[in-house]
């Protein structure tokens, strides 16, 4: 496949303060790539990067084969930017600010309102087009500037937590849009929500203080997690005893007890089989398995060390 | 993309269409009358026998036009809570620096113009016919290199100056200055020798001197205006420059 985005030895300095260290990648033309990472991991400033919207320091990055650095307005043209915070013009109607957006571009007004009414029809916002952007809810302005950032037909969306404000159905209306588009255009996305991430992506890079710390798909992803499963056994009363007996189980991982409940991984269901022989003796309240999912492999302890 | 931001300054406008025009008709009429009813009582003659209310008029004008060029700039690109946005949408579109600053000075100096234009039609209805066709529209195209001039400083101003309370407080000083680079409050034939020397030689005094002569005495000079104008391109360069490095692309 052709990249469409690609960063070679990308660094960024705020202050001194490393943002971004020598990153390195590509992102295929037409896929969905989720970024999600703690706060100050470097997420919004790496959005900023490969939009153009701030340089970087070191490296290269190139959109289309394009250096990004030396033929920007060529860069610029083909990328749609959503910045994290609200950034419509109060004062504005959201279809002047629309428009105004797409003349910034050179595209004619004709088509500009072609395609918001498309775009708005989509995300059910036609209603509020011709309302001040002061008078109208975060999440609807939100929706604006995903119509504002494709009105000059960008072949790279680049959102910045696209869903924020947002209630279920703008959620649901904007997703139902965003994976039209994918194919067609490339979507790099950052998001808080590992919900929607999981949801939603071809490919997720994990980012820790300005590295990748994890690529791939979420099935990939979890593979590094060796198909580890969570255990939760309630038992009416859990004896110190007890606890240690089953801690020494040969597949139980990391057991820990919160109250009487007890909580271990195993990489197959079969070990928890052999747990509830072992305490079949005790009376057991409740029982819960959860295959590891994104939050787990976020969770620093199992992403930064692994279950031992 | 100088459309795109005469249009956004339009749309700005229309929607507070109404209350817009009271204020601008309102203000410079007020501020007008009122500077020349206590002026006139402190002067005790009449410069070169011209009636101090006429005299006042360019003065006014070009005043009252840099108040609102302050607040449209800063609106634009200083204020934190209605449009910090706005510099950062224009600089992920794709324009050079240059062009950007090229657009935001155009779009707000004819928005200011037109203000400017509005408010002397109103003042010229009030006062004695003193004004050619000619002289005015003269005093149009003066009124906007002088526009072009402040406005190049006031981005300057936005680019170089982080914190509000120094923005202002400079902006602020720096009116009272064109104030009385103009000649609004106090003439420069009554100034202290250091400061005539200072509202004599720059080039925003130099326009507002050159127009008042032209109208009044039918003189100009016309390296005054081509001086302004090439000071005008270089600040626009500089302002490019300046921009390029504060948004750090």
């Amino acid at each position: 496949m052709e990249a469409s985005i690609t960063l070679k030895k990308v660094g960024k300095l705020i202050h001194d303060k490393t943002i971004l260290a020598g990153l390195n990648f590509g992102i295929e033309k037409g896929s969905l790539v989720a970024i999600i990472g703690d706060n100050e991991a470097g997420k919004s400033i790496l959005l900023k990067v490969i939009s153009s919207a701030e340089y970087q320091e070191y490296g290269q990055v190139f959109i289309n084969g394009v250096d990004s650095k030396t033929r920007r307005s060529e860069v610029v043209s083909k990328i749609g930017y959503i910045p994290h915070e609200l950034d419509l013009d109060p004062w504005l109607t959201l279809e002047q600010n629309i428009r105004f957006s797409g003349l910034l571009y050179s595209k004619s007004l004709e088509t500009i309102n072609t395609r918001m009414v498309q775009y708005a029809r989509d995300l059910h916002i036609v209603p509020y087009l011709n309302k001040m952007v002061k008078d109208i809810s975060p999440g609807i302005v939100r929706m604006g500037m995903i119509v504002k950032s494709l009105v000059h037909d960008p072949e790279i969306l680049i959102l910045d937590d696209p869903t924020a404000f947002m209630d279920a159905e703008s959620y649901r209306y904007t997703w139902d849009l965003l994976l039209r588009l994918k194919g067609s255009k490339t979507i790099v996305y950052v998001s808080q929500s590992l919900q929607e991430v999981e949801s939603a992506h071809d490919r997720i890079l994990v980012l820790e203080n300005g590295r990748i710390a994890l690529d791939g798909s979420l099935d990939r992803l979890l593979g590094s997690t060796f198909e580890f499963h969570q255990f939760q056994i309630e038992f009416d009363s859990l004896s110190e005893e007890l606890f240690e007996k089953l801690s020494k189980i040969p597949h139980v991982k990391n057991p820990s007890r919160v109250g009487h409940s007890l909580h271990f991984y195993g990489r197959e269901r079969k070990v928890f089989f052999e747990v509830l022989s072992v305490a079949a003796s005790s009376t057991m309240k409740d029982i819960r398995i959860k295959k590891l999912g994104l939050q787990d492999l976020m969770d620093a302890k199992y992403a930064k060390d692994g279950i031992h | 993309m100088i459309k795109a931001l005469i249009l956004r300054r339009y749309w700005l406008l229309r929607n507070r269409f109404f209350v817009t025009l009271a204020v601008v008709i309102a203000v410079s009429i007020g501020l007008h009358f009122f500077l020349s009813a206590i002026l006139q009582e402190i002067y005790s003659f009449s410069p070169n026998g011209i009636p101090f209310q006429t005299w006042l008029f360019s003065n006014t004008i070009f005043t009252f036009s840099s108040i609102i060029l302050f607040i449209i700039i800063y609106r634009d690109l200083f204020d934190h809570q209605a449009n910090v946005q706005f510099l950062k949408t224009l600089a992920i579109s794709p324009n050079s620096k240059f062009k950007i600053v090229l657009s935001i000075v155009v779009s707000s100096v004819f928005e200011c113009v037109l203000y400017g234009f509005i408010s002397s039609l109103a003042l010229l209805v009030l006062l004695p016919q003193f004004i050619s066709f000619i002289h005015f529209l003269s005093f149009i195209g003066h009124l906007i290199i002088f526009l072009v001039l402040l406005a190049n400083i006031m981005i300057m101003l936005t680019i170089l100056i982080q914190r509000v309370f120094i923005f202002l407080f400079l902006s602020i000083t720096f009116l009272f200055f064109v104030s009385a680079a103009t000649s609004f409050l106090v003439d420069k034939d009554i100034s202290s020798s250091i400061l005539n020397a200072i509202i004599i030689n720059n080039p925003l005094t130099m326009l507002v001197f050159d127009i008042r002569m032209l109208i009044f005495f039918g003189d100009y000079q016309s390296l005054w205006i081509i001086i302004s104008i090439v000071i005008s391109f270089f600040w626009f360069a500089i302002n490019g420059f300046l921009l390029k490095r504060k948004l750090k692309q």
